[in-house]
């Protein structure tokens, strides 16, 4: 399918627009878009898919029929869709699942081989909003191949999927393109994406500045300048004057032969776990082998936890305590959180809701509270933009507050799921960088989940990883040197 | 018998006038509660989703199903074990239970209740979140047990969903006085509404007696009855005026919940606001010939609940098997909005409220004649609005995804069997009025563009809107629903 786009505008936020005057990808070619945060590559992706409609200016398919998409923006939708038709008032039992996957995906005489292909042949009847976050991304992918489509327009298709899975997919678009399939893949720049794409165009602000063959392109001198950046350690961190009065001696977490099952089927068994001070863990697994189970179970965010034997901080679960008493120990960041956090509160007060473990702001904060949080945002490079509206903010925008209302009361626990999904290179630095600074010069203990193998922090001393045990998944743990 | 009945005139009005928001100094957070077996009976939406809320603040909650429900493994049960919860028979939890919550269909109460008051232990709490079958059904309770009412005025699933973030949704409670034996009911209701995140978002003091005569009254008129007279009426006159089938039909189903949106943030005030000048200044016209026209009807409704009539005719017809309410129901069916066909074409949100200003007169009339009656037969103006406008945006909800049949098979049957009769009644009413209405008020919207008016006419009018009682207290309520104050 050729691509033809001329004098296309559209606004990304009060300071920035995308401004592409002319732009034409021939029949057959498959292209990388890559930019940061900011850079307009999402904006680009919505506007070619449809999402969107430009201010001025003309995007031209040859065959616009044959198009089909994969974003974040998607999953957001068929959520929000979901609750809108939600029955669980009327229904006996008052709960209302939702759509399975196989509704998601939709018919199509390839259903079987596609999902075969995929690898989601076994999670088709489970709930779409219940299935962890890779497994909703391949759903999407299955949805967007069903259609036979031309052109496939993918906006950060692998953020969030295991490394076994995120090898399926890219062996499964390697496969594509040979078959003819034109791929439109949009991420930030990284050795990992698929080699069988050649063209690379690169955004900043707005512009394409660089376009050309991926390996002329990366080794120009102009890449260096669009792409290097430097992270700056802080000089101190902001100082948060409520500190943890806890006996540090008491494990954080202790867990005896912790099982979980999900309608009837076991997820993992026999965890026998115990966090410590001055432990700082990586917890890895395979895509739905339990990992953010796990932790929302110790967080208070899981109903999974009650009958089980956990102990938080000395106190078994069950014994009468609110899950607000247990919060308050834990700065969080997983992406149920960011699907939740779907209120109408400005950037700061999003931050400053981390001191209170709500989602939204129904407290009043104190003076020092907002200027602790004015400082934090100033540190992730966002300083001027405190009354943006939240919802406003792009994904990765809405990432990076999430992680600074995490951190805003420097909580004992910071546990955080998938943290960096939606950052560019520079973010993502940012992001690791600032994680290691607090664990080295604050009390706060790190629970990390990633399946990113550029997510390296140096302050991880213990792993637990989730291995295959047959019918269900075991922990095998480990020390970090 | 009708225990409303059997009150002198001196403690019905006492009882009616029962309304007061609690301050945030009064609660306890939820111990008294603490330690304590919280038995619930019933697993719903709501039954499921308070339990949730409960048992993160720290209390101890189980659920009691029928045996039925158990050995079929019905979605109730299933619901219920998948949190994590011990469910048991009625008769292994309900003896050890400190605090009983029926939170079984309203229909289902009598016999409900009468099972498990005899397995109940000495000075245990049985909990309701809706008074009919103490007031109307007069059940009469063992002198020993306290009784109490915590109504959430949400769905369930809002209920959690607000707990999880860190809020709640305002929340009415209630003490039958015939049933306070330590005088510690309102101590519990407090709690309970704590344990479920009320407190956050303003808990109403109110009583059963307020609770079901408001509730009844709003749920027939307003709620549900207008809004099916308004379909209907709305859909026929467009057809019959030439506008497109399938235009109609999307600008009804989608409209109600699309002009109640703007109801739900700001009140008629804000609905109003969204049209132009010349079309609000319609809308109010056209909203005072409705009032003037329906208020003998929406005050007839009024007294029949308060005088126990309307209940006694319900519950001839539940005797009888539903035969009327089910007929009723299948009349619905006929419709011919009910077998339209919405146009797959999006419409513009403007457009609902440009092409529906009869639609937007409606609510506004009805809304304010419900509330009206209600303070006018002695309930508080808190206790009018929550039952009222509050609830005006959730079956317009209801609408946009499911029509009249469905929306009727899904409320309670007592709203149904309520809705049904104002509908019967109010249709024919309007006919005179809604033989003069033209397209320019629904379908397809003035003729003129320009947004001129007069300037004193149009003042005159946004004041007379914004002076309304239920406009003053909506303001009020609505703040304190949408954050603390501290």
């Amino acid at each position: 399918m050729q691509i033809s786009i001329e004098n296309l505008f559209f606004p990304i936020n009060q300071k920035r627009s995308l401004r592409i005057d002319n732009w034409f990808l021939s029949e057959g070619k498959s292209a990388l878009i890559c930019g940061a945060n900011g850079s307009g590559k999402s904006v680009f992706a919505q506007l070619l898919s449809g999402k969107l409609s430009s201010a001025s200016g003309e995007i031209q398919f040859s065959r616009p029929d044959k198009l089909a998409s994969v974003s974040f923006e998607l999953e957001a939708e068929i959520l929000a869709e979901d609750r809108y038709h939600n029955d669980s008032e009327f229904m006996e039992g008052g709960v209302d699942h939702g759509r399975v996957a196989r509704e998601i995906i939709g018919n199509g005489e390839n259903l079987t081989s596609i999902c075969d292909l995929i690898g989601i042949s076994y999670l088709l009847e489970r709930p779409f909003k219940e299935i962890s976050t890779g497994e909703a991304r391949k759903v999407l992918i299955a949805k967007a191949l069903i259609k036979s489509p031309e052109l496939l327009i993918l906006d950060e298709p692998l953020s969030g999927l295991d490394i076994k899975s995120r090898q399926e997919i890219l062996e499964l678009f390697n496969s594509l393109i040979n078959q003819g399939v034109q791929l439109l893949l949009f991420d930030f720049y990284n050795e990992e994406l698929p080699t069988s794409i050649s063209h690379l165009v690169y955004l900043f602000e707005g512009n394409i500045v660089l376009e050309g063959p991926r390996k002329d392109v990366t080794q120009s001198s102009k890449w260096k300048t669009y792409t290097g950046f430097q992270i700056q350690l802080p000089h101190h961190l902001p100082d948060c004057y409520h500190y943890d009065q806890l006996d540090v001696d008491c494990p954080f977490v202790e867990t005896v032969d912790l099982e979980v099952a999900y309608n009837g089927k076991m997820v993992f068994k026999d965890l026998n776990w115990v966090f410590k001070s001055g432990e700082h863990w990586r917890i890895s697994g395979p895509n739905g082998s339990g990992k953010s189970t796990l932790l929302s179970m110790i967080s208070g965010d899981n109903p999974k936890a009650y009958g089980k034997d956990i102990t938080l901080f000395g106190i078994k679960r069950g014994s009468g305590e609110s899950i607000w008493d247990i919060k308050q120990h834990f700065g969080i960041l997983s992406s149920s959180l960011h699907r939740d956090y779907r209120v109408s509160v400005t950037l700061l007060e999003a931050v400053v809701s981390g001191f209170y473990d709500s989602i939204g702001l129904y407290d009043k904060p104190t003076e020092s509270q907002w200027r602790i949080g004015k400082e934090w945002i100033e540190l992730l490079g966002m300083k001027g933009r405190e009354q943006t509206p939240f919802s406003a903010l792009s994904f990765g925008e809405q990432r990076r507050v999430l992680i600074v209302r995490a951190v805003v009361k420097l909580p004992l626990i910071l546990l955080l799921d998938e943290p960096c999904l939606g950052l560019d290179n520079k973010n993502r630095s940012l992001v690791l960088t600032l994680i290691d600074y607090i664990a080295t010069h604050s009390r706060t203990h790190i629970l990390f989940v990633s399946h990113d193998y550029r997510d390296e922090l140096k302050c991880l001393n213990k792993s637990l990883e989730f291995v295959s045990g047959g019918d269900y998944y075991r922990a095998a743990i480990s020390n970090i040197y | 018998m009708n225990y409303f009945n059997t009150l002198p005139l001196r403690l019905q009005l006492r009882e009616l006038g029962k309304c007061s928001l609690l301050d945030p100094s009064e609660y306890n957070g939820v111990e008294i509660l603490k330690g304590k077996k919280i038995v619930i009976i019933g697993c719903g939406a709501q039954g499921l989703n308070q339990g949730l809320n409960l048992r993160d603040s720290g209390l101890d909650v189980s659920y009691a199903l029928r045996e039925g429900a158990i050995t079929d493994q019905r979605q109730s049960w299933k619901n219920a074990s998948e949190n994590g919860f011990t469910v048991d028979t009625f008769d292994k939890l309900v003896p050890t239970a400190d605090l009983v919550i029926n939170l079984t269909p309203d229909k289902q109460h009598s016999n409900a209740v009468s099972q498990v008051m005899p397995m109940m232990k000495e000075g245990a709490c049985l909990s309701y979140s809706h008074g009919f079958n103490i007031v109307e059904e007069g059940m009469q309770i063992r002198d020993d047990l306290t009784v109490i009412m915590v109504a959430p005025k949400s769905p369930g699933t809002e209920v959690r969903e607000e707990y999880k973030r860190g809020f709640g949704v305002p929340t009415l409670i209630a003490v039958h006085t015939d049933n306070d034996p330590k005088g510690d009911g309102v101590e519990f209701a407090k709690a309970y509404a704590v344990g479920t995140g009320g407190h956050r978002a303003g808990v109403l003091m109110s009583s059963f007696v307020a609770e079901v005569k408001s509730d009844l009254m709003g749920e027939q008129t307003i709620l549900c009855g207008m809004l099916q007279t308004g379909s209907i009426l709305c859909y026929d006159k467009m057809i019959e005026k030439g506008i497109d089938a399938a235009y109609a039909s999307k600008l009804v189903q989608q409209g109600w919940e699309t002009i109640t949106e703007a109801l739900k943030v700001g009140g008629n005030t804000n609905m109003m606001n969204r049209l132009s000048n010349p079309a609000k200044i319609k809308a109010y016209t056209l909203a005072e010939e409705l009032k003037d026209i329906m208020r003998s009807l929406y005050e007839r409704h009024m007294d029949r609940i308060m005088t126990g009539d309307f209940s006694e005719e319900m519950m001839k017809d539940w005797a009888n098997d539903d035969a009327d309410l089910l007929k009723w129901r299948e009349e619905t069916n006929a419709l011919a909005f009910e077998k339209s066909v919405p146009t797959t074409d999006e419409i513009d949100e403007q457009a609902y409220f440009d092409d529906g200003i009869l639609m937007i007169a409606m609510v506004k009339a009805g809304v304010e004649l419900a509330f009206e009656s209600m303070v006018a037969a002695g309930i508080k103006a808190e206790s009018a609005y929550y039952e009222s406008l509050h609830e005006v945006p959730l079956i317009a909800n209801l609408i946009s995804r499911k029509k009249l049949y469905e929306m009727n098979r899904v409320i309670s049957d007592t709203a149904e069997y309520g809705c049904y009769l104002f509908s019967q009644k109010s249709v024919p009413l309007l006919k005179d009025f809604m033989s003069k209405i033209e397209t320019d008020v629904i379908g397809a919207g003035l003729t003129s563009d320009s947004n001129g008016a007069d300037n004193q006419q149009l003042d005159t009018i946004n004041r007379k809107i914004q002076d309304h009682p239920v406009e003053k207290i909506g303001v009020i309520l609505r703040d304190y629903m949408t954050k603390n104050r501290n």
